[in-house]
């Protein structure tokens, strides 16, 4: 388990020098340079700015004092707030999205897992043409599609809920949660039911049938762990469209998250603020992914105990 | 169970062609995959041929009957948006838009996938070890930023766009087609080929990438949508499709503005995403099943 | 021998009677067992014999309540007071793995891949006999011991994809007589192992047949292995019955065609030519599309007028019974 996780450990560390070395040479390839932009600075201004961010050294030397101030999580300032440092920004709109991100991966997750069970046991009945009619619609549905649409019920109509804006309130929360969480609970169940499905007709069930096992202790005992590993597999790629659903969602219902400065960024052309972002969850899914390793490996005990990677 | 699987395999599946005949039989029995097939096609037609149908140009604001809901005499059969322009033209134009950009985007990820996973199933060893890793490597990466770096620092070409969605989303692909060609390489076919010394790129172009086309067929089913969604998402944070040129993602940002007091413009660009994302969600999942008969077994 | 089943059921352990099983397909109904009967007595070992798909492996899921979910099965077979084939769940559940037992093909799939050994084994003895995890565990060591295993303390907390097949298979054996069960039915349990840990297991089996007076199904399509184990023999074909004999019998004057052709298709021993191993022609006939009469008829070459004409079972020579229309087997 250890040379496992110390392995792992070791595949993080050229993912993350490829994040920082791609993001180096992206902003370097916009046209122009990094801070052109429609405006016209002065020549003293961009000169000042030029050796702010050591424009005026040479490349490597500017890709490994780059190198160095992200590895100190260090994101500079924003070009565009102008009295604000990228890492301000990011304190500023992260805990919101890891607020309604955070809820949406949990609660996504168990949702799905139970849906995706219920509908496996009760393989080809009507619970499980229904569900997997809704896990259907929930994957075919965008959540840009579906969040107006819930505004309009549940804000315009009824008055229930607010239809944007942001309080540390769970009002404020539950509709950005349930857009974002919805894509990944139609996905999680047909993930969940289907490998279920597929553990239940293994030999080895047979087997705990033949010993005499009840259903539901089979069930728990034997097939729920294999099933689930396909789900934890998939943790990783859920983390990633969490956050990338998360810049809609943030924009649709106008919450103060990172995805707003975001965006913000990107169509302000505020490369240090697009590139700090882009960083910093490129860091937050690279550590998600080793944890989601590990976990996988602790669940399987020919990873935990031969040190083998099996895919 | 097992027996039944046993009895297809030997009376059966050996006869020559008949596994895609079997395949296509089952597709058949399947009503949600059958009715998805000829909405899509449907679809595809309105799409290419509809706004023949219609005196009004997709572009042309007409400051007079902006916001007009939907109104079979003045033949704005989905009603106007904010300026006047006419929205069953526009869904259309936005449609194609959508369509042409997925398939697009589709075929550069299937040649890229394709080739990378083939490559590295077929040689295995070292080469195989190496790019998976870089494959896990890459997986790791948060590729929707990084489209949304490169739109800001290339402005907004949407075919260029495109082309680098299609050239980052071959990861799924290459990991499936390695697994499948692992497999394949130790069938007796492809060892004989071996042995009477055919060249590795004709074994993989001819035995190999063949006996892929099921997976391939299933998977590239299965990412025009994402790509189509992923199309939208960026026309819906106002990063992709500019004006006047327009998509579905464009066209559901644009009616979530005013859904209150046009409801149609959101509806009808909805509806339209929202079916055929619906569709090949239904076609990929029947063909998944069809050339898969374990589930059905 | 009184090989009849219907006249030693008084004393049979299991009695089996017109068995019938079929599975509800997209392309309609697949019979794979059509009305077989047999017995089986306390401590007999009865082997089923036949080539794959001849149904055997089906009759033994029926017998332990496994079908797949489109197989159904009807008939009778009674087992110390219980008709297997109609006692629902929770009574089947009471016997399996209790006083029924199955051991299967593949070793190396059979096992839970995510449970150590030990728990595997501990959890029967939990289930049927309420023993407390720790005191299961003991007593399941002890039968690792039993079935001559080394290192059973260190074996219980592996992992199935630790051991060897061979290995495996002595455990699922110990894991199915953990509760001293009346019956064992094991489908193919040599097949997927090396020729020399075959003998092994054979010999385990025998062995515990003696010290526990487990009566045994053998369901194998070998019928050299069942020589050296067996004390009757059921061949079938297509899902019937075509002959039921004492083994002594079966081997030194088969009567049906058949049971003859599985028999020359045993290469003996080395003093015999190879030339003289003389396999069945064709294939056995689709399961969905039987032909009528005797099934075996398009591979047999005795068949005659008679054999579209569906064969009973009936009283043979050697005592035993047989289904086919020939007088005598010509030699």
């Amino acid at each position: 388990m250890l040379r496992y996780a110390i392995e792992r450990l070791l595949t993080a560390i050229p993912t993350l020098l490829l994040l920082i070395t791609l993001a180096f040479f992206l902003i370097r390839l916009a046209p122009g340079g990094p801070f052109d932009s429609e405006r016209v600075l002065s020549p003293e201004i961009e000169q000042n700015l030029n050796q702010l961010y050591h424009l005026d050294e040479s490349l490597p030397v500017q890709y490994f004092r780059y190198m160095g101030q992200i590895l100190r999580l260090d994101f500079g300032p924003s070009f565009q707030y102008r009295d604000w440092t990228v890492n301000q920004l990011i304190m500023q709109g992260f805990p919101v999205s890891l607020t309604i991100g955070g809820f949406a991966l949990l609660g996504g997750l168990i949702l799905g897992v139970l849906i995706g069970l219920l509908a496996a046991l009760r393989q080809n009945t009507w619970p499980d043409y229904t569900l997997m009619s809704l896990a259907m619609a929930g994957l075919s549905i965008p959540a840009f599609v579906l969040a107006p649409l819930l505004v309009l019920l549940f804000a315009v109509k009824f008055g229930w809920l607010p239809a944007g804006g942001w309080e540390w309130h769970w009002q404020y929360m539950l509709l950005p949660i349930i857009t974002l969480g919805m894509p990944l609970v139609a996905y999680v169940a047909r993930l969940t039911r289907a490998s279920m499905i597929e553990v239940m007709r293994s030999a080895f069930i047979r087997t705990a049938r033949a010993k005499g096992l009840p259903m539901w202790l089979i069930v728990l005992r034997h097939a729920l762990k294999p099933s689930l590993l396909p789900v934890v597999s998939y943790l990783g790629p859920a983390a990633a469209a969490i956050i990338a659903g998360s810049v809609v969602i943030e924009k649709i219902f106008t919450v103060p998250g990172l995805g707003t400065y975001f965006v913000q960024g990107a169509l302000n052309r505020d490369y240090t603020l697009v590139l700090g972002v882009v960083i910093f969850y490129g860091m937050l899914i690279i550590l998600f992914n080793l944890l989601v390793d590990l976990l996988y490996a602790w669940m399987d005990p020919q990873i935990r105990l031969n040190n083998r990677i099996r895919h | 169970m097992s027996m039944l699987g046993q009895w297809r395999q030997t009376l059966w599946l050996q006869r020559p062609g008949s596994l895609w005949a079997d395949a296509l039989a089952r597709l058949m029995r399947n009503r949600a995959a059958m009715l998805a097939c000829v909405l899509l096609l449907l679809l595809v037609v309105l799409v290419c041929a509809g706004p023949l149908l219609s005196p009004w140009d997709a572009e042309i604001p007409d400051w007079d009957n902006a916001s007009m809901p939907p109104d079979l005499s003045s033949k704005h059969w989905f009603g106007t948006d904010a300026i006047g322009r006419d929205l069953f033209v526009r869904v259309l134009e936005g449609g194609r838009v959508s369509l042409l950009v997925a398939l697009l985007a589709t075929i550069v990820s299937l040649v890229i996938g394709v080739s990378y996973g083939a490559i590295a199933g077929y040689f295995g060893g070292r080469l195989d070890a190496m790019m998976m890793r870089m494959v896990d490597i890459l997986y790791a990466l948060p590729f929707l930023f990084f489209v949304i770096l490169l739109i800001v620092i290339f402005q907004r070409n949407i075919l260029l766009i495109f082309i680098a969605i299609g050239a980052i989303n071959w990861l799924d692909m290459a990991r499936i087609v390695r697994g499948q060609t692992l497999s394949l390489r130790n069938r007796p076919f492809v060892h004989a080929a071996e042995a009477i010394g055919v060249q590795s790129k004709y074994i993989i172009s001819r035995h190999i990438v063949p006996n892929l086309l099921g997976v391939v067929v299933v998977y590239a089913t299965l990412t025009i949508p994402q790509i189509i969604l992923m199309e939208s998402f960026l026309s819906f944070l106002g990063l992709g499709v500019q004006e006047p040129a327009t998509s579905w993602g464009a066209l559901v940002s644009d009616g979530a503005q005013e859904m209150q007091t046009a409801p149609w413009s959101l509806l009808f660009p909805g509806m339209f995403l929202v079916v055929t994302l619906f569709c090949f969600n239904f076609i990929g999942d029947g063909l998944r099943d069809a050339l898969d008969p374990r589930e059905h077994l | 021998m009184a090989i009849d089943p219907a006249s030693s059921g008084d004393q049979a352990l299991l009695q089996v009677s017109a068995l019938r099983v079929s599975f509800a397909t997209a392309d309609g109904e697949l019979q794979a067992v059509r009305a077989v009967d047999f017995s089986v007595r306390s401590g007999e070992i009865l082997a089923i014999v036949g080539e794959s798909g001849s149904g055997k492996t089906q009759l033994a899921m029926a017998l332990m309540g496994l079908l797949a979910e489109n197989g159904s099965a009807s008939g009778s077979a009674m087992f110390q007071g219980h008709d297997l084939l109609g006692c629902g769940q929770k009574q089947m559940n009471r016997l399996r793995g209790s006083k029924l037992a199955m051991i299967f093909q593949d070793p190396e799939s059979t096992l839970n891949p995510y449970m150590s050994i030990g728990r595997q084994m501990s959890e029967v003895l939990e289930q049927h006999r309420n023993m407390p995890h720790k005191q299961a565990w003991l007593v399941a060591e002890e039968m690792l011991h039993q079935v001559c295993i080394d290192d059973a303390h260190e074996r219980m907390r592996q992992f199935p994809y630790e051991l060897s097949g061979g290995m495996l298979q002595r455990i699922i054996i110990a894991m199915a007589l953990l509760c001293q069960p009346a019956l064992l039915i094991a489908d193919e349990p040599t097949t997927a192992l090396d020729v020399t840990v075959q003998a092994d297991i054979n010999r385990l089996m025998l062995d515990l047949r003696e010290r526990y007076q487990t009566a045994i199904i053998l369901i194998t399509h070998d019928l050299g292995m069942v020589a050296g184990l067996a004390d009757k023999v059921l061949v079938m074909y297509a899902g019937q019955t075509m002959e039921y004999a004492a083994v002594a019998d079966l081997y030194q004057r088969p009567e049906h065609p058949y049971s003859r052709g599985l028999l020359r298709a045993i290469p003996q021993s080395f003093s015999n030519k190879l030339a003289a191993l003389q396999p069945i022609p064709g294939n056995p006939p689709n399961p969905m599309q039987l032909p009528s009469g005797c099934p075996f008829r398009d591979r047999c070459e005795y068949a005659f007028a008679d054999c579209t004409a569906t064969p009973l079972l009936r009283p043979a020579r050697h005592g035993g019974l047989i289904a086919c229309h020939l007088d005598r087997l010509p030699e």
